[in-house]
């Protein structure tokens, strides 16, 4: 029999029953929580004062999270009316954190907080209403605007096209810019 | 107390006894899943579970309620009656071995005198159980498990067996009271002082038997993801594991009874009486507690390495250690 014969079992069980005494490493989370780093992209959260309702953190969101109604109000006085966000809601169900709207914003108004803890019974409680009037996050505030000019363009029938975009129009809540922004694109194509 | 007696009369005290054994059975696997996630946790620095109850005590509990309220799904193809069958063929050999295991003096369910071949015989009922478990499922992974759980189980009986031989020869009674008793007056009576090599052997084989780890090669669950239970779900599947609990409790228990002195306490002074069941307690619960820390240290072994250590290193360490005893007791 080779003398070490066992040695190595001996060796690992002295370990596993060091570790069986020890500190343990656990951080018990909820009553626990370590400091988050900088720069932490947590849940999204809009400065509506700033807001300039530019809608270009709607356009470019990925996930179509983001949707935003907008109006022509004058907010600060000027005798002059500027777009104004009415309605703003973030569907933090949608959201992958991606930070492209923070980085789009011109005035710096929708930015990370240190929140990570999104939860909810229901999938619609995960949308966050920032404005004065509550906007429906189950309309896609983004629908398809790139593809009909497009079709249209290779079939070249203008006539449909344009009677698609219309029928549709009333769907796609019509107070939405996108959907204008795409009827006038599409007019421009035909 | 005296409307009591009736109790002791013989179908009621079997009766009463078995509903206990039952009873101690099922806790002791309940029990003991949790004491394999703490010990699990705390070896490899977690805390395990902590969150049901003081301290997590009541996890067992919240697994039951889970499991009981699962869907019991089986396979399309499967053969029910032996699906089905299979983890009752797991559990009673196990529960049924407790009816002969003294736990204090006077305190054993039947005194049978070849309680240590019904404890060789049922367990290997065991066996059965799997390969009804594997056979019945009509799944592939699950008929390898069967399959290498049969090899196992059926290899490992043989140094099992002969491992308790040198009990029996010192002995000279196949009754557990009487091994029990012969081991009486302090620790160096144990009979683990006199056949070492043989307590080793048999809690090599208790490991193998029970299909713990390193000889967890029937269920696998890095290679064949859970062998012969992997189309077990719901309270079936806890059946199974309570069976294996219950088994590594139960192994625990013949060997303490078999070479630890069963409930005699380590000194003579320490007689505790009717409540030495205590020692009997500490002791399994002690080797239990080694059962774990074995699982969660080692690895597991190779199909060819297991079958090696059975039949070349284990059988002829016995049979050698079995004429060494004969010889010794011609001597002395």
């Amino acid at each position: 029999m080779p003398p070490q014969l066992g040695q190595g079992i001996m060796k690992g069980m002295s370990i596993t029953l060091k570790n069986l005494f020890k500190n343990k490493i656990t951080r018990q989370y909820p009553e626990y929580k370590r400091n988050l780093p900088d720069r932490t992209r947590g849940m999204l959260t809009v400065d509506m004062d700033r807001c300039i309702a530019c809608l270009q953190c709607m356009r470019i969101c990925p996930d179509h999270c983001i949707s935003i109604e907008q109006t022509k109000r004058d907010a600060d006085g000027s005798g002059k009316p500027k777009p104004y966000a009415v309605g703003f809601v973030i569907d933090d169900s949608r959201c992958m954190y991606c930070s492209l709207c923070v980085e789009v914003c011109p005035v710096n108004c929708i930015y990370h907080t240190e929140e990570f803890e999104a939860q909810a019974y229901n999938r619609l409680e995960l949308a966050r209403q920032f404005g004065e009037r509550p906007v429906d996050p189950t309309i896609d505030p983004r629908p398809e605007v790139k593809k009909k000019p497009k079709k249209a363009a290779a079939k070249g029938k203008a006539e449909k096209g344009d009677a698609k975009a219309d029928g549709d129009a009333p769907k796609k809540s019509p107070k939405k810019a996108p959907a204008k922004a795409a009827k006038s694109s599409e007019g421009d194509a035909a | 107390m005296e409307f009591l007696n009736f109790l002791n009369q013989e179908p009621f005290r079997f009766l009463l006894a078995f509903g206990v054994v039952l009873f101690l059975t099922l806790n002791l696997a309940a029990i003991l899943v949790m004491g394999e996630r703490k010990v699990a946790g705390y070896i490899q620095l977690r805390y395990g579970p902590n969150r049901v109850g003081p301290r997590g005590l009541l996890q067992p509990l919240a697994d039951i309620i889970k499991l009981f309220t699962k869907e019991n799904i089986s396979p399309g193809k499967a053969d029910l009656w032996i699906f089905l069958g299979a983890p009752i063929a797991m559990f009673i050999p196990v529960a049924a071995v407790w009816l002969v295991i003294p736990f204090a003096p006077g305190a054993v369910v039947a005194d049978i005198n070849v309680a240590i071949l019904f404890f060789v015989a049922v367990t290997s009922i065991g066996a059965l159980g799997v390969i009804m478990a594997g056979y019945g499922s009509r799944s592939n992974f699950s008929l390898l498990g069967a399959l290498r759980g049969a090899a196992q189980m059926i290899s490992y009986e043989v140094p099992l067996i002969l491992s308790l031989l040198g009990v029996v020869m010192l002995t000279g009674s196949l009754s557990l009271v009487d091994v029990v008793n012969a081991q009486g007056g302090g620790f160096w009576n144990w009979y683990v002082v006199l056949q070492f090599p043989m307590f080793i052997v048999f809690y090599i084989s208790a490991l193998a038997e029970t299909k713990r780890v390193p000889f967890d090669l029937p269920e696998g669950e890095s290679e064949i993801v859970g062998g012969y239970m992997i189309e077990y779900s719901g309270m079936t599947w806890g059946l199974i594991q309570a069976a294996e609990f219950a088994g590594m409790g139960l192994m625990s228990g013949i060997s303490v009874t078999l070479f630890l002195g069963g409930w005699q306490p380590p000194l003579e002074f320490l007689d505790l009486g009717q409540f030495n069941w205590v020692w009997f307690g500490i002791k399994t619960a002690l080797i239990m507690f080694t059962f774990q820390w074995i699982r969660w240290s080692l690895p597991r072994l190779r199909m060819d390495q297991l079958m090696d250590l059975g039949w070349k290193v284990m059988v002829p360490l016995t049979l050698v250690w079995l004429v060494i005893t004969a010889a010794a007791m011609l001597v002395f």
